[in-house]
C-alpha cells in the first residue's frame, strides 16, 4: 500500500452522518414518512459506530476488510438517500419537495462520497473496478447544479401553478 | 393543556431525544476515528545508538549494564562521612552512530537517608579526569542536568560520581538515586 490519505473508517463516519441527517429529517417531516423511520436510521447510525469500534479493536491489521466494510456501509447510506428521494417523488407525488431534497441533500451527499472514495482508492492497491480521479474543482459544478435544482424546486413548491401559467401566457 | 399542544410537546420531545442521540453517536464515532488516526503500526524495536558501556571504575562501582546497553545500575557504590569519594569513570556513554548525537543526563529522583548526604554530584567528562562536558548534576536538586551536550560519532565519554556523606552518617545509612539519559533523534 503506497499511500493512505485517511483511514477507511472516515467513509463509514460519512455514512453515519448521512444516516443521522436522514433520521432527523424524517423526524422533522414526520407526516411524509413512516413513524418508525427516524428510529431505524438512528439504529443504523449506532450500528456504524459499533462497526468503527470493532474495526479499531479487532480488525486493525486487516486493512482490506476494513475498507470493504466501510464502503458497504457508505453505499447503504447512499442507497437509502436515493430511496428516500424516490419515495418522496413517486410514492408521495411531491415532486417539488423531492427536488429540494435532491438539490440540498442527495446530490451533495453522492458527490462528496464519490470524491472521498475516489481519493482513497486511487493510488492504493485495493482491487476495485476502475474509478476516475475526481478533481476537487468538480465540486463547483456540483454546487452550481444543486443551487439550480434547489431554486427551481423552491419556486415550484411556493407557486405550484407557476409553470402552468407560463405555458398559458405563451399560448 | 389541550390535545393539540400535547401532541406538539411530544413531537418536540421526540425530536430533541433524536437530536441528543445523534450528537452522541456522531461524537463517539468521531472520537474512535481519532484513535484510528493516532494508532501507529507497526512499531519495531531497534538497537539503541547511544549505549552505556563499561569504564575504568565500573567494576569498583559494581556497574551492571543491562542487555542492549540501555540501562545501568551500580550495586557497590559507597561514600565516606566528611570526605569526598570519587568514581572518576563509573560508567561510559558511547555513541555507536555514524553521526553526532545530543544527549542530556538529568537527575530524576532519590530516596533513603537523603538528610545525611552532604552532596552527590555527577559529571560527564570526555575521559577519566578529563574535560567536563556540560554542567554538573547536583543530586537532589530537581531539574539538575548536564544540559544538552553533543557526543561525536563513535566517541565514548565517562560519567564521574562524587559522593560525600555528612560527618554523623552511619554505615547503615543508604540512598538510592535515579538519573535519566535523554538521547535526541533516536
Amino acid at each position: 500500500m503506497s499511500r493512505i490519505p485517511f483511514p477507511p473508517e472516515l467513509l463509514m463516519f460519512i455514512g453515519i452522518d448521512f444516516f443521522v441527517a436522514m433520521s432527523l429529517l424524517s423526524a422533522l417531516l414526520e407526516k411524509m414518512f413512516p413513524v418508525a423511520l427516524p428510529y431505524v436510521y438512528q439504529i443504523a447510525a449506532l450500528a456504524g459506530f459499533g462497526q468503527i469500534w470493532v474495526d479499531y479493536a479487532f480488525l486493525f491489521p486487516y486493512f482490506d476488510t476494513r475498507f470493504w466494510i466501510c464502503l458497504l456501509y457508505l453505499s447503504a447510506a447512499l442507497l437509502n438517500i436515493g430511496a428516500l428521494n424516490l419515495y418522496i417523488a413517486v410514492a408521495k407525488k411531491l415532486l417539488s419537495v423531492a427536488g429540494i431534497f435532491l438539490g440540498a441533500f442527495a446530490i451533495p451527499a453522492f458527490s462528496i462520497s464519490l470524491l472521498f472514495i475516489s481519493s482513497f482508492v486511487n493510488g492504493l492497491s485495493i482491487p476495485m473496478p476502475w474509478l476516475p480521479i475526481i478533481p476537487i474543482e468538480s465540486l463547483y459544478g456540483v454546487l452550481f447544479c444543486c443551487i439550480v435544482v434547489l431554486s427551481l424546486s423552491i419556486a415550484v413548491y411556493i407557486e405550484p401553478n407557476m409553470l402552468k401559467r407560463r405555458k398559458e401566457v405563451k399560448r | 393543556m389541550n390535545e393539540k399542544s400535547q401532541n406538539k410537546s411530544k413531537r418536540l420531545l421526540r425530536i430533541f431525544l433524536l437530536l441528543i442521540s445523534s450528537v452522541l453517536v456522531v461524537t463517539a464515532s468521531a472520537s474512535v476515528l481519532n484513535y484510528l488516526y493516532m494508532q501507529a503500526s507497526p512499531i519495531t524495536a531497534e538497537t539503541a545508538k547511544v549505549q552505556f558501556v563499561t569504564a575504568e571504575d565500573s567494576e569498583a562501582a559494581g556497574a551492571n549494564i543491562g542487555t542492549n546497553g540501555t540501562y545501568v545500575s551500580f550495586n557497590s557504590m559507597a561514600g565516606w562521612p566528611n570526605a569526598t569519594r570519587v568514581y572518576q569513570a563509573a560508567v561510559g556513554i558511547k555513541n555507536f552512530d555514524t553521526a553526532s548525537r545530543n544527549i542530556t543526563l538529568i537527575f530524576d529522583s532519590w530516596s533513603g537517608d537523603t538528610d545525611q548526604i552532604e552532596f552527590i554530584t555527577v559529571i560527564v567528562r570526555d575521559t577519566a579526569g578529563g574535560t567536563q562536558q556540560g554542567s554538573t548534576i547536583n543530586v537532589g536538586q530537581q531539574g539538575s542536568s548536564t544540559g544538552k551536550i553533543t557526543i561525536p560519532a563513535g566517541t565514548t565519554w565517562v560519567v564521574e560520581w562524587s559522593i560525600k556523606w555528612k560527618a554523623g552518617a552511619l554505615s547503615t545509612n543508604a540512598v538510592s538515586v535515579t538519573l535519566q539519559l535523554l538521547v535526541e533523534g533516536e
